[in-house]
């Protein structure tokens, strides 16, 4: 048998090399040659620091005691580990890019970087892991009686269980300082003790391996022998009761532990070197953990089946080898379970003392005195560290009492499922915090305490019911002797396993407290902001909007107190800020005191960080408030503005299409004046001379007679033109209006040209104008209106004979068909009319040249071109102004033959 | 050598797919699924349960190992 001060000497050999190991390893890391330590293969093994003493011993004492259970515990992080993208992958990229430093700053800092809710979430974490520090110190304790009671109890005879333990809770407390607490820049990154922690993981896996190979090979051959040899000594091999609420419960527990216990947080999370990381770890953890299970089984049967009655299941992995005589073996199995039960403690009461640091000293520092950034060189990195190795003392403290008053009648694995219960209270809060953007602070904080009260009064009491009568009485009567409040039979739900019932209650009331009290509060600015960044981690990079300002000087002085001179130098040399005096004054950009916010976050956590970067740098939570506000109002506005730019658009339309119509109606009215106007004065003309003469003709009654006959034949005249006018404006008016009806028959134009020329025959000949015709000869069928037709005709050629001053005029007549048009035109050898007369010629009124009426036949009145027009528009055809074969003008007039439109109408129909 | 082809983008999609659906298939280790094979039989000595949980376990890994192999990085997945 092996002597305790061996037994001992080899634990603080091994202690020894782990020290050795990490110093190495840090200073490897120091030289930049950490391309192993931050390998996926280490982060795998230093994640199964989920393995703890418990795996070690406790698991075969549990299969020996309750069957499949163990598995679940192993089963639940295989699960998580399995579905890494839902979850871890999001919690590592959020770790990174806030740099979290411990799950008390994740969720403070994921609900609007609460202290409160930090606080709260330490406390939770420091009582709900004492149990678990307890079955650490407790499997030491008794692996070392164990593994040294056949020689005698030599140097340990001085000392019972609990002086055993509290030596081992003192050695462990020293080992741990030592080990955790060297980095003086407190950077929370700690490669010497995970490449310590994942030498650990091989040692532990080697040691249960090296066991489970010798019971299973050296002393038995073949599991199956096992079993057989189990059936034969009477113990059940098979499950007693089917898998129930239990198996899913722990299953559940184990799940949830994996992410929410602050060392596994600490490891996967915050000493996470890179994402990708998880990918391995994804499988190489589930496998790790099924390679540790494999065994179990096979040792607790064969202990069962081979020890004394009696004998301590949880000893079973150091007691079989020691029955075989296998010291070396049994040492080495010793020391496998000292090594889990090492970095179980180191891991957990470092991530515990970082967030006792964090959280709870630091901002009470921070709320006693007011410049503590001034008070000395390296005033809060000194008190940081010494707040770690004070908690650390009595976070092992703790344990050991916890050790101490419960005895050591329970089993290892009931220990740790309280501890599970109690991280387990996180898990609604961290989930919300990933996914639900409406998790309030108040909600988490209400939850999370309901939660952790039910599981303290349901199962973390009831632990304590072995060595004290009055809480053994409690839970038989409930307090004050009402039933319905006992902690194992809540509002008289019985007839489940504690464990379970403490599980539903407390989850029921942590997540209906998160969902309720969420909903019914209002979230602040903050929380607004850092819920979109977790929940959208993945959709952008986050944006710093908040524009805040400090001095250079003050944010150095702060910069150097928190993370030492050397990395504040680096980090203002790189964002090219002065230093010292010489910052006086001088403003840093917003985005830099983002930088050092979250590089102040990865030191002493973000809500320290924050009340402490809020001392120097001006317009930050109230600012973001404001900006919040303003950001809130500029939204409304923009969406305000947004309708108001639609209406004004339609307005604009509107008041367009109004301008276009009103200048329409403008320009109508203003023809219409013109046109009352011209009409007036065109008819105003006439009845001044008739007036006159008729005045003379009264006055004047011995006028002779062949002068009375000019005056009478003058009026007629006159009054003949005036009729005339009429019949013209009756005429346009009645063609423009459609008032008359209006019936394209058949008619021959050629015809109609034929008559019109023979009209102004006479006139031509009267002023010897020689009109020349070159016509085809009919008929040519067109639709139309004979009479309308040769009106017009006789209109065009009547002003290209009475306009033409020409000294040898002419008047030229062609006519002719082309592919389905009747073409006439009417050129004359006159002056022309002017090129700024020539878009409105065809307007009422316009007349050219110089006007004599006097002495021509046929006076015009500006009329009878807009009324040739408007008929040759009736007919279908056109008239227009071309350059024509004589020098002067030249109408054309086209119109549609009416066999060419008929073919049209009837392509058109078919 | 060759550089492993980049996998098309439906496919590097199929199996982002299979990486949310690999967890579901824990229902395989909830009651009352896991109870069908509480039948106090032995397999090769063993019993029938026990083998069942196990190779579950395997075949959960198994199919992390083969998603871990083919899920593109993070870097180059559309995210």
């Amino acid at each position: 048998m092996l002597s305790p001060d061996f037994v001992i000497l080899t634990a603080v050999a091994y202690v020894g090399l782990l020290f050795l190991l990490a110093w190495a390893s840090d200073a490897r890391a120091r030289q930049g040659r950490d391309g192993f330590l931050r390998s996926p293969l280490v982060y795998t093994l230093s994640i199964s620091v989920y393995c703890t003493s418990w795996t070690f011993y406790g698991a075969v004492g549990t299969a020996a005691r309750d069957g499949l259970e163990f598995m679940a515990i192993y089963m639940g992080p295989t699960l998580v580990f399995v579905g890494w993208w839902f979850i871890l992958r999001k919690l590592l990229r959020i770790g990174h890019s806030q740099r979290i430093t411990s799950i008390a700053d994740f969720l403070s800092s994921r609900y609007g970087k609460s202290s409160r809710l930090a606080v709260l979430v330490t406390v939770i974490a420091v009582i709900a892991i004492t149990p678990y520090i307890a079955l650490q110190l407790k499997a030491i304790t008794t692996s070392i009686q164990v593994i040294s009671t056949a020689d005698g109890r030599g140097r340990l005879a001085g000392l019972d269980d609990a002086g055993l333990g509290l030596a081992v809770a003192i050695g462990m407390a020293m080992f741990t300082i030592l080990f955790g607490t060297r980095n003086v820049d407190a950077r929370e990154q700690h490669l010497g003790v995970v490449a310590a922690i994942a030498f650990e993981a091989i040692v532990k896996f080697l040691a249960l391996v090296a066991v489970g190979l010798f019971v299973v090979f050296g002393l038995s051959e073949g599991p199956a022998q096992i079993y057989a040899r189990a059936a034969e000594a009477g113990f059940q091999i098979h499950e007693q009761q089917p898998f129930g609420s239990r198996w899913v419960t722990v299953l559940f527990l184990s799940a949830c532990a994996v992410i929410c216990l602050p060392r596994q947080f600490q490891i996967t999370v915050v000493e996470n070197a890179n994402e990708d990381h998880l990918r391995t770890a994804g499988w190489a953890f589930p496998a790790y953990l099924l390679l540790m299970s494999l065994f179990t089984l096979p040792i607790a049967f064969y202990g069962l089946a081979t020890m004394p009655a009696g004998s301590n299941p949880d000893m079973f992995v150091l007691t079989l080898p020691m029955a075989a005589g296998q010291n070396g073996l049994a040492l080495f199995a010793f020391i496998g379970g000292f090594s889990s039960a090492t970095s179980m403690i180191i891991v957990a009461s470092i991530a515990l003392s970082i967030m006792v640091s964090n959280h709870i000293v630091l901002p009470l520092a921070l709320r006693v005195t007011d410049n503590l950034a001034e008070s000395g060189a390296q005033g809060i990195a000194r008190l940081l560290l010494t707040s770690r190795r004070i908690s650390i003392a009595v976070i092992l403290l703790l344990g050991f009492t916890y050790f101490w008053l419960t005895g050591e009648s329970g089993a290892l694995a009931p220990i740790g499922l309280i501890s599970f219960a109690g991280v387990a209270q996180f898990l609604p809060a961290l989930l919300a915090a990933l996914y639900w953007r409406g998790a309030s602070v108040g909600g988490a904080l209400t939850g999370m305490a309901l939660g952790f009260m039910t599981w303290a009064w349901t199962l973390f009491l009831p632990s304590f019911a072995t060595s004290n009568v009055a809480i053994a009485a409690l839970l038989a009567e409930g307090p004050w002797g009402i039933a319905m409040l006992r902690p194992q039979a809540l509002f008289g739900m019985t007839g489940y396993d504690p464990l379970v019932h403490s599980m539903f209650w407390s989850m029921f009331f942590n997540t209906a407290a998160l969902v309720g009290v969420s909903l019914a509060s209002r979230r602040s600015a903050l929380e607004r902001v850092q819920a979109g960044i977790f929940v959208d981690i993945f959709a952008s990079a986050p944006r710093g909007s908040i524009q805040r300002s400090a001095s250079a000087e003050d944010l150095f002085v702060l910069a150097e107190r928190v993370l030492g001179w050397r990395r504040a130098q680096a980090l203002f040399e790189a964002a090219d800020l002065p230093r010292g005096s010489a910052g006086r004054g001088v403003a840093v950009p917003s985005d830099f005191v983002t930088r050092l916010e979250r590089e102040l976050a990865s030191s002493i956590g973000g809500a320290s960080a924050h009340i402490l970067l809020s001392k120097v740098v001006e317009g930050d939570t109230l600012s973001l408030e404001e900006v919040m506000l303003i950001a809130g109002e500029t939204l409304q506005v923009i969406s305000h503005s947004n309708e108001l730019e639609k209406k004004s658009r339609e307005l604009h339309q509107t008041a367009m299409q109004l301008q276009e119509a009103n200048s329409k109606l403008h320009a109508l009215h203003r023809q219409k004046d013109d046109f009352l106007s011209q009409v007036s004065h065109e008819v105003r003309t006439p009845m001044t001379s008739i007036r006159s003469i008729s005045e003379i003709l009264m006055k004047q009654r011995d006028l002779a007679e062949p002068q009375r006959d000019r005056f009478v034949g003058l009026i007629h005249q006159e009054s003949v033109r005036l009729t005339r006018l009429l019949d013209e404006i009756l005429d346009l008016s009645a063609l423009e209006h459609g008032g008359r009806d209006w019936e394209n028959g058949p008619i021959d134009a050629a015809a109609a040209l034929e008559r019109a020329l023979d009209v102004c025959d006479a006139l031509a000949r009267q002023r010897q104008i020689r009109v020349t015709r070159d016509c085809v000869p009919g008929p040519v069928v067109v639709a139309g209106h004979a009479d309308r037709l040769c009106q017009v005709f006789i209109n065009i050629i009547a002003n290209a004979v009475a306009h033409n001053r020409a000294r040898a005029p002419e008047v030229l007549v062609r006519a002719r068909v082309t592919a389905g048009d009747y073409v006439v035109e009417i050129a004359d050898n006159g002056t022309g009319i002017a090129r700024e007369f020539r878009h409105a010629i065809f307007d009422k009124f316009v007349r050219i040249g110089p006007q004599d009426t006097a002495d021509s036949a046929l006076p015009g009145l500006g009329l009878g071109l807009n009324i040739s027009h408007t008929i040759v528009r009736k007919l279908q055809g056109r008239i227009e102004l071309v350059e024509g074969p004589l020098p002067g003008a030249c109408f054309r007039i086209v119109l549609p033959l009416m066999a060419a439109q008929s073919a049209v109408a009837t392509g058109a129909a078919s | 050598m060759a550089q492993p082809e980049r996998p098309r983008p439906d496919e590097d999609h199929r199996r982002k797919d299979a990486a949310f659906v690999l967890p579901v298939f824990g229902v395989l280790l909830l009651p009352p699924f896991v109870n069908l094979f509480t039948q106090e039989r032995l397999i090769f000595g063993l019993p029938l349960e026990v083998v069942y949980l196990f190779t579950v376990w395997v075949a959960l890994v198994a199919g992390a190992l083969m998603l871990s192999r083919r899920v593109a990085p993070p870097d180059h997945g559309p995210d």
